[in-house]
């Protein structure tokens, strides 16, 4: 009677060895180095970012890594996380650490030849610094049996299998435009999606939505306190890549004028002045985050989640950093590319004095975004910035 | 240490077999006790180890209380009872210091608007159902219905790590012969494939479907003062799918657990939402708590002999000390009540000999429990008649939390819940071949297993 026992056994181990096999055979997440099935055919879903990039940035041989929050994930979108020699390595509420982390793997890449770094200055905070969750921080560090069993023993995995043969079934001319296009967005498709924002925008989204957001804002920037080891972590890192020979592009990404809000009503201002300056003495960057055309074009970002730019804008960025000129662009774009200034250590506080003057400029103007924050913020925590909006402290800029 | 997890699954199930596998095959019975108690002491301590001394000293007492009881036999009657009762006493003492006294310094605190505090008690793990199993060996000692065993016997009885953390509710005479004579281990690969058949069911059953539904209930309860019509229906209907496939998956676990150890544990759901009437639920849902109610409580309050006033009495009696036994919280109390007036309607109902249709019956005696469950879930009176309220259709009729998508993964698992036989059932098919039974097996099993992420606790081991 231990035929039984073992049919049992036999059949489970059969059946999982044909899951495993399959998974990965199809390698849906790209967690192995199998190309049986064509790339081009792999997504990555929403919301399984955390799961797939730190196995991808092990597997794909990019020449190009892109580092940042989920503005730069959904901002400079790829459905398949990596094409065209780009790998988007950026994760949701990416921490520094795990930042540092995906560097270390992608340094491992002999073909890299550059790194786009999006970081903020939430990310130079006491609570942004380790790892956001245990699981992304042991894919970080590497552990097989984990891989495994979310790669290959998995019924999402399995799924994910089945989603990938089926969009390889239907053929390349079932898939979105946008899914074969090079990275970034040449000129044309960009002025296409420029046009498609204008005609149909978005129009600021639902009030509840965006007093929530708001408010989010307002208490993350509220509670940063800079935390002194996060410069040691990222100084010593710039001096790795430069050390490796790899082309590096700092940049502060756009906000949009409601989240640049919440950093002043929120009295964060100064602190985000500060920040800036220190980052120029470290490494030359892009700053793209100021009161300026940008920031106030609300249809660019996707309310009522104000932090999100969208695609289109992410990839007119990722133009103007890897390329540079500017002569094809259409209106928006250009708008985009002129929004980006170049900041080092000599032109730092002439930048900073700049961003002051916009700032109060915008704030004086009292546009949408200023009086939706200060519906919300407590008036008990509001610094007197706020007055200064108002135009009645005759426009001083503080802290500098 | 839970079923669920890959560390019990991959390592201590497969160790504890071969360990039984040996011990059964090279040594005596007694090492074979010690064996089963060592990897049962060691699997509630995984959890903490600090109350394995509560456990012990629980056992330690009532072992040598029930020989007391023994001892005293052919005594007067009166010095037996109340030997008993202290023995009872002590037990409920433990449970209620350590389940009640945060609740009842709060309900004195409410009520006298006086302002006691005490620390935080931390509810040790299984202790309702360790309680109620203690409770049951001495009552049984002193009717003289526990057969002669040792203690290594009773210590087996009681560590038996298959049911020790959230039941089957075990009586001695149910399993206390089985560890009974000469040799009572056996090895056997029969019942090691029946019993892994059991758990894979149990295990589908918690991996596969109470875990995905139970994503949808929260957000509904959390939300309830502002809860829909077909979202509170959709929410109670999917926490009634969730803790019926979440306790019976458990349930078939202990039991499969138990077979591949040769030892047979009994039934603790039968279909129960199939069931056309109230009393045939309570025979269906948590037997062995409900016949512990029945026969420790109900009965000995009196049962059905002391007329109809007082077997309402004792009826609603046992219901809201069993809604208690669920948690310290006045909304369990309430849903045991609430329980026994369906019960009693339904007594009233059938002397009247008017049967309803059959289609009818089921109708109402569903949304009867589905609805209740509202009130059992929410954690305060004040969620609960939001919910309730919600559900009569007070904040409209639009769906926003569960709708198609929901009700797509809901309605296979409504329709095995209502349509489907049980896990018992299946057992006793004649399967057309050995293959088919080893593919139903791998396939039960392994999707499960594919499904295995963090595991999430199950919902009784709160009780």
């Amino acid at each position: 009677m231990h035929r039984q026992l073992l049919r049992m056994l036999v059949c489970l181990l059969a059946f999982l060895a044909l899951v495993a096999v399959i998974n990965l055979v199809v390698n849906p997440y790209g967690a192995w180095p199998v190309r049986l099935v064509d790339t081009t055919f792999q997504k990555v879903e929403v919301g399984m970012e955390r799961m797939e990039t730190p196995y991808r940035v092990r597997t794909e041989q990019p020449t190009t890594v892109l580092l940042g929050t989920s503005r730069v994930l959904y901002g400079m979108w790829i459905d398949q996380g990596y094409r065209a020699d780009v790998l988007n390595a950026a994760l949701p509420g990416q921490s520094l650490d795990e930042a540092v982390a995906l560097i270390d793997l992608a340094l491992r890449n002999p073909r890299l030849r550059r790194i786009i770094w999006s970081v903020e200055l939430i990310q130079f905070t006491e609570q942004m610094r380790g790892f956001r969750d245990a699981p992304t921080q042991t894919r970080l560090l590497g552990d097989t049996l984990l891989r495994v069993r979310e790669t290959l023993l998995s019924a999402d995995a399995l799924q994910a299998s089945g989603g990938l043969l089926l969009r390889r079934t239907a053929g390349r001319s079932s898939l979105p435009a946008e899914r074969t296009l090079p990275i970034p967005w040449p000129p044309a498709t960009l002025r296409a999606a420029f046009d498609e924002i204008e005609t149909a925008p978005n129009g600021g989204g639902d009030s509840t939505g965006l007093d929530q957001h708001i408010r989010l804002w307002l208490k993350d920037y509220g509670h940063s306190r800079l935390a002194e080891g996060q410069w040691d972590l990222f100084t010593r890192t710039i001096d790795r890549i430069r050390a490796a020979g790899i082309d590096l592009t700092l940049l502060a990404p756009p906000l949009n004028a409601f989240e640049l809000e919440t950093i002043r009503q929120g009295g964060q201002w100064p602190a985000f002045q500060a920040w800036k300056a220190r980052l120029a003495t470290v490494s030359p960057y892009w700053d793209f985050s100021g009161y300026h055309e940008l920031a106030l074009r609300d249809e660019l970002f996707t309310f009522p989640i104000f932090c999100h730019f969208k695609p289109a804008v992410g990839h007119a960025l990722l133009r103007r950093l890897l390329e540079g000129s500017c002569d094809d662009c259409g209106t928006t774009e250009q708008l985009i590319a002129d929004a980006g200034v170049w900041v080092d250590s000599n032109t730092v506080q002439a930048h900073l004095e700049d961003l002051d003057a916009a700032r109060l400029r915008v704030t004086r103007e009292r546009p949408r975004s200023v009086q939706a924050v200060e519906r919300i913020v407590d008036p008990a925590t509001a610094r007197h910035d706020i007055q200064e909006a108002k135009g009645t402290t005759g426009g001083t800029v503080p802290h500098r | 240490m839970l079923f669920n997890s890959s560390p019990f699954l991959f390592v201590f199930l497969p160790v504890v077999l071969l360990g039984f596998a040996v011990c059964v095959r090279w040594t005596t019975t007694t090492v074979t006790m010690l064996f089963l108690i060592g990897a049962s002491l060691f699997f509630y301590g995984w959890w903490d180890w600090r109350y394995l001394f509560l456990l012990l000293s629980s056992m330690v007492f009532n072992y040598l209380w029930a020989r007391l009881l023994e001892s005293i036999a052919s005594g007067p009657s009166a010095r037996r009872r109340m030997t008993l009762g202290i023995g009872v006493a002590v037990n409920l003492g433990l449970l209620a210091y350590f389940k009640y006294a945060n609740f009842l310094v709060d309900t004195v605190n409410a009520v006298t608007g006086s302002g006691w505090r005490i620390e935080h008690i931390v509810l040790p793990l299984a202790i309702s159902f360790f309680t109620f199993e203690q409770i049951t060996y001495l009552v049984d000692a002193y009717r003289g219905q526990v057969s002669a065993h040792g203690v290594l016997s009773y210590a087996v009885f009681m560590t038996f790590f298959p049911r020790l953390i959230a039941g089957p509710i075990v009586r001695p005479q149910q399993m206390l012969p089985q560890l009974a004579g000469a040799r009572p281990f056996v090895f056997d690969t029969d019942g090691v494939a029946e019993g892994l058949f059991i758990f894979a069911v149990g295990l589908f059953k918690k991996v596969v479907i109470a875990d995905t539904i139970a994503a949808y209930v929260g957000p509904v309860f959390d939300r309830a003062s502002t809860v829909t019509f077909p979202d509170g229906w959709g929410a109670v209907v999917a926490f009634a799918l969730q803790v019926y496939f979440d306790f019976s998956g458990y349930s078939d676990m202990a039991i499969g657990l138990a077979r591949m150890l040769n030892i047979r544990l009994p039934e603790n759901f039968d279909s129960p939402y199939q069931a056309r009437d109230i009393s045939t639920f309570w025979r269906r849902w948590h037997i062995t708590l409900s016949t512990f109610l029945r026969d420790y409580l109900y009965i000995p309050l009196g049962g059905n002999r002391r007329g109809r006033a007082r077997r309402a009495i004792n009826v609603c009696v046992t219901m809201l000390l069993g809604g208690l036994w669920h948690g310290a919280q006045w909304t369990f109390v309430a849903w045991g009540g609430l329980h026994g007036v369906f019960l009693l309607v339904n007594e009233r109902w059938r002397r009247r000999n008017t049967p309803l249709p059959g289609a009818l019956a089921w109708l109402l005696t569903f949304i009867a429990v589905v609805a209740s469950y509202a009130v059992f879930r929410a954690p305060s009176f004040e969620r609960a008649g939001a919910m309730l309220g919600g559900m009569l259709g007070v904040h409209g009729f639009a769906a926003y939390a569960i709708g198609l998508h929901e009700w797509k993964r809901m309605l296979p698992a409504l329709g095995i819940a209502l349509c489907c036989p049980n896990r018992r059932q299946i057992m006793q098919w004649q399967w057309p071949g050995p293959w088919l039974y080893a593919l139903s097996f791998a396939l039960l099993a392994g999707w499960s297993i594919l499904r295995l992420g963090d595991p999430a606790p199950f919902f009784y081991f709160q009780f």
